[in-house]
């Protein structure tokens, strides 16, 4: 037992000597990130809108260290995601070349031992440099007298779990290849793959579905399996939990650790206690001879051929698709550039796999014909649309408020009445001929459902639908619905107003309003918005070189967007002297 | 002792050995020959627990290698393509093996600095592959080992170096008993310092025997014959037969002493018997295996 101790020392004491380099600039960049930062922010000026006390400006010192200790957290997610493949590809590059794990694995140490000499090595490295950052921050407090070890021991214990997780998935990769540069690939392409897929699938059922509003905000599953994003989001600074009102008053900054962070990190260092004993399966299970092999499992290389080439496949096929045939939906199309590019790249990495250019063999053809059937199948389902996206309308009494924008225009109204019109608006929209080759009029739109769920759509309405048109009309012309109004903070600052100006852009005149001009100005604008408007209205640019701006002791109420509709309101403007363009000439 | 029993290894869909058994005797130098590709390097990394077979026994001792610390510890290998640390000079890689080996010997790797003339603080790297080779010998020797394996370890090595580590390897078997193990193509240098010998071909060992005993165990003859070449015993098994004008040689497998007795019959004019080297033994053995020059005009 001894012996084996020793030898583990050996081990871990041969990774210090020889990849040190590496913790170096890690606690290199952590210096600057830490104590540096520290230091600036506890002797620099304070730059706050009010003079502090002595024991105020002590407060807001120490909450402001504490801010960046937390800040910092995302930065050393990511800083922590590169070190973790850095560190795998260098304490088991030994596992890639023939000779090295010939010396390696001829030591009287089992595999076990070494494995778990070298994440400890590892680990013990990531260990120096943060211990190393916490104590010199520390150190740097104490010298501005401003100690709270709190968040410094929360910023050590998050790093930790952090550089744990990401050692450790980095392991797992290292384990799966003989190859050292292929460590990075696998290593990057898990941790982003499921958030790949969530964009390329997007981009296939933006382009084949009727309706679909891409979300650029993925769910939490997508988040929690792609670990920077997840952890990036929970380290971000969080509204104060030691609230103080006073320097709140004085401007003063009280963000703290996000509650979710902790929470967060453990999760994910738990997984990584998976990863690792993953990694040592396979490092027990991987035979020597794999050294140079780009996939050392057989098992291993469809599920690696399948995930690359059906990803790139999906992704690059819709990439040509866009370039080529953008702006239709031929699923014809997409298929055929998606069984392309996913041929393409299913036949490289077999060339990678076999280290060699000749696979087309009968097992290449049925691999690319397995292949082509879950390309096609994957863009029939979602032209069939077997989720029923397409098809699926909230009932008016399941929505609690809905938001809808056209063209510049924007609604958000909790009016019943309203939510009525634009689910009949929506179901109108779902029955129109999807491939309509009228002018198309933009909309979006986004229901918030009762239970906190929320549903967003996007179509092109076809105005030429009677039932589409009717429905539009009928929802612009709601009171509750007022989309050409140009003053949609009404009542925000009341009606009580001093004064304003009108400009024209294009003549350079301005004019004064007194505050009944303005009183009546505004109420044109009011019924500008409540008189009859079409569909048509919506993408009329005809925007007038005109700013208008009525104040009151509140604010000011200012809009840039009069049309030749506001008929009310020009013909007062006109009257109170302001040369406006002649009619039509602003048509575009 | 150090045993493969029946060991089987397929890379792919090469099967690289195919049941090879072979032992080498405690304290004996084991010199395994055999043509390129036959499984020589592949045996070797078995026996050194870093290839696990597919099936078959590797022992030290009737104790397996693999993942066996204990067993490993008292054995150590130079291979054919032997691996330092990129920034390691020899003294850095003698506190690794110090580490690593229990029986290290600082008093030894000392004594061998008026050996081998080199800069122990010298990057390795830098060094010409014949001084990497010495570096090897320094480090592996100092680690004094029960059992030492070699693949090619002199390959790189000038004549006075080779003949330095051979005397080195070969004071070590006699005062500590120290078990060799070397693989090598130089037949003529096993030669001198093996006692025993395995041929090794297409992942199989096709024979192994002491020197002697194989020596013994093939006769090269020498033959003129009064006329024409009158029938031979057909109890003699004739591996080759060559001849230049009326000297006929000839390779039989059988002790000279029998061969010869049975050649009388035929009343040569002369009849000689030669002792084969090693290198000869090879060539008719491997010969027997189809695998032989061939007469290939280009």
């Amino acid at each position: 037992m001894r012996f084996a101790t020793s030898c583990s020392k050996t081990l871990i004491r041969s990774d210090w000597r020889r990849f040190w380099p590496l913790t170096f600039l890690y606690a290199f960049i952590s210096f600057f990130a830490m104590p540096v930062a520290i230091w600036n922010l506890g002797s620099g000026a304070m730059n706050m809108a009010v003079e502090l006390s002595e024991a105020e400006e002590h407060a807001q010192r120490a909450y402001q260290m504490a801010c960046h200790i937390y800040e910092s957290l995302s930065a050393f997610a990511v800083i922590n995601l590169l070190l973790g493949v850095g560190l795998a590809m260098i304490l088991f590059g030994y596992l890639m070349k023939s000779n090295s794990v010939g010396l390696m694995h001829a030591l009287p140490v089992t595999r076990t031992r070494q494995f778990l000499a070298h994440f400890a090595a590892g680990m013990s490295m990531l260990t120096a440099a943060n211990l190393l950052t916490f104590l010199l921050s520390l150190l740097m407090e104490g010298l501005l007298g401003i100690v709270d070890i709190i968040p410094l021991l929360i910023w050590l214990l998050v790093t930790e779990l952090m550089g744990f997780f990401f050692l450790a998935f980095g392991a797992l990769c290292a384990m799966a290849t003989g190859w050292l540069l292929a460590v990075p690939v696998i290593y990057f392409g898990l941790n982003f793959v499921v958030m790949a897929y969530y964009a390329v699938l997007n981009g296939i059922a933006a382009i084949l579905w009727m309706g679909y509003e891409p979300s650029f905000v993925p769910g939490r599953a997508v988040t929690w399996l792609t670990p920077v994003i997840k952890l990036t989001g929970a380290l971000q600074l969080h509204e104060p939990t030691r609230f103080d009102a006073e320097l709140y008053r004085k401007g003063a900054t009280l963000f703290t650790v996000n509650p979710e962070a902790l929470p967060t990190v453990l999760i994910y260092a738990l997984v990584g206690v998976g990863l690792l004993a993953l990694a040592w399966v396979l490092y027990r299970a991987r035979h020597s001879e794999t050294a140079g092999d780009a996939i050392v499992f057989p098992w291993l290389r469809p599920v690696v051929k399948y995930v690359i080439s059906i990803a790139a496949g999906l992704a690059l096929g819709t990439f040509v698709y866009e370039i080529f045939l953008n702006g239709g939906r031929h699923v014809l199309g997409l298929i055929i550039c998606q069984v392309i590019m996913g041929g393409l790249t299913y036949c490289g990495v077999e060339m990678l796999l076999r280290k060699s250019y000749k696979i087309f063999d009968r097992r290449t053809l049925l691999g690319l014909a397995a292949l082509w059937l879950v390309l096609i199948a994957v863009c029939v389902c979602v032209r069939l649309d077997v989720t029923g996206y397409q098809k699926r309308v909230p009932q008016p009494e399941q929505v609690a408020d809905v938001e809808f924008s056209c063209n510049g225009a924007y609604v958000d109204s909790e009016d019943p009445d309203v939510i009525r019109a634009m689910v009949e608006l929506h179901r109108a929209l779902t029955r129109q001929d999807p491939d309509h080759t009228g002018t198309p009029i933009y909309l979006s739109f986004r229901y918030g459902l009762r239970g906190g769920d929320w549903m967003a759509r996007r179509y092109q309405a076809d105005l030429a639908d009677p039932a589409v048109y009717q429905a539009l009309t009928a929802l612009l012309n709601q009171p509750g619905a007022r989309v050409l109004d140009l003053l949609p903070d009404r009542g925000a600052y009341g009606e009580r107003f001093t004064g304003g100006y009108a400009a024209s852009y294009e003549s350079g005149q301005q004019i004064e309003l007194t505050a009944e001009q303005c009183l009546a100005l505004y109420h044109a604008l009011e019924a500008d918005a409540d008189a009859p408007v079409k569909p048509e209205d919506l993408y009329r640019e005809d925007w007038l070189p005109v700013e208008l701006t009525l104040d009151t002791e509140q604010g000011s109420y200012t809009t840039d967007m009069i049309r030749e509709g506001n008929i009310n309101a020009l013909a007062l403007l006109k009257e109170y002297g302001l040369t406006l363009p002649e009619e039509g000439t602003n048509e575009k | 002792m150090l045993e493969a029993k029946n060991v089987v290894k397929t890379f792919d869909a090469f099967r690289a050995l195919d049941g090879a058994t072979m032992t080498v005797p405690k304290g004996a130098v084991y010199g395994l020959v055999g043509p390129n590709g036959a499984g020589k390097s592949t045996i070797i990394r078995h026996l050194t627990g870093v290839y696990r077979p597919d099936s078959g026994e590797l022992l030290l001792d009737g104790k397996p290698v693999w993942e066996n610390p204990a067993v490993k510890r008292r054995m150590a290998v130079i291979g054919d393509d032997w691996y330092y640390f990129p920034q390691a000079s020899i003294s850095e890689m003698a506190r690794f093996y110090e580490g690593m080996y229990p029986t290290f010997s600082a008093e030894r790797y000392e004594k061998m600095k008026a050996v081998f003339p080199l800069n122990e603080r010298q990057p390795i790297r830098r060094m010409s592959k014949g001084m990497q080779k010495q570096a090897a010998f320094w480090l592996t020797m100092s680690c004094m080992p029960e059992v030492l394996v070699l693949d090619e370890p002199v390959d790189g090595l000038d004549p006075v170096m080779r003949r330095q580590v051979w005397s080195l390897l070969l004071d070590d078997v006699a005062a500590r008993g120290t078990t060799v193990l070397v693989s090598s193509h130089n037949l003529r240098e096993l030669e001198d310092v093996c006692d025993h010998v395995g041929i090794m071909s297409k992942g199989r060992i096709l024979l192994e025997r002491t020197l002697s005993e194989l020596q013994d165990n093939t006769v090269k003859l020498q033959v003129v014959f009064p006329g024409a070449v009158p029938e031979l015993p057909a109890e003699l098994k004739i591996l080759h037969h060559s001849n230049v004008g009326r000297v006929h040689t000839y390779i039989v497998r059988g002790s000279s002493e029998e061969i010869l007795r049975r050649m009388q019959i035929t009343n040569p004019v002369l009849l000689e018997a030669i002792p084969l080297t090693l290198e000869e033994i090879f060539i008719y053995e491997m010969g027997g295996e189809d695998y032989a020059v061939r007469d290939i005009v280009l």
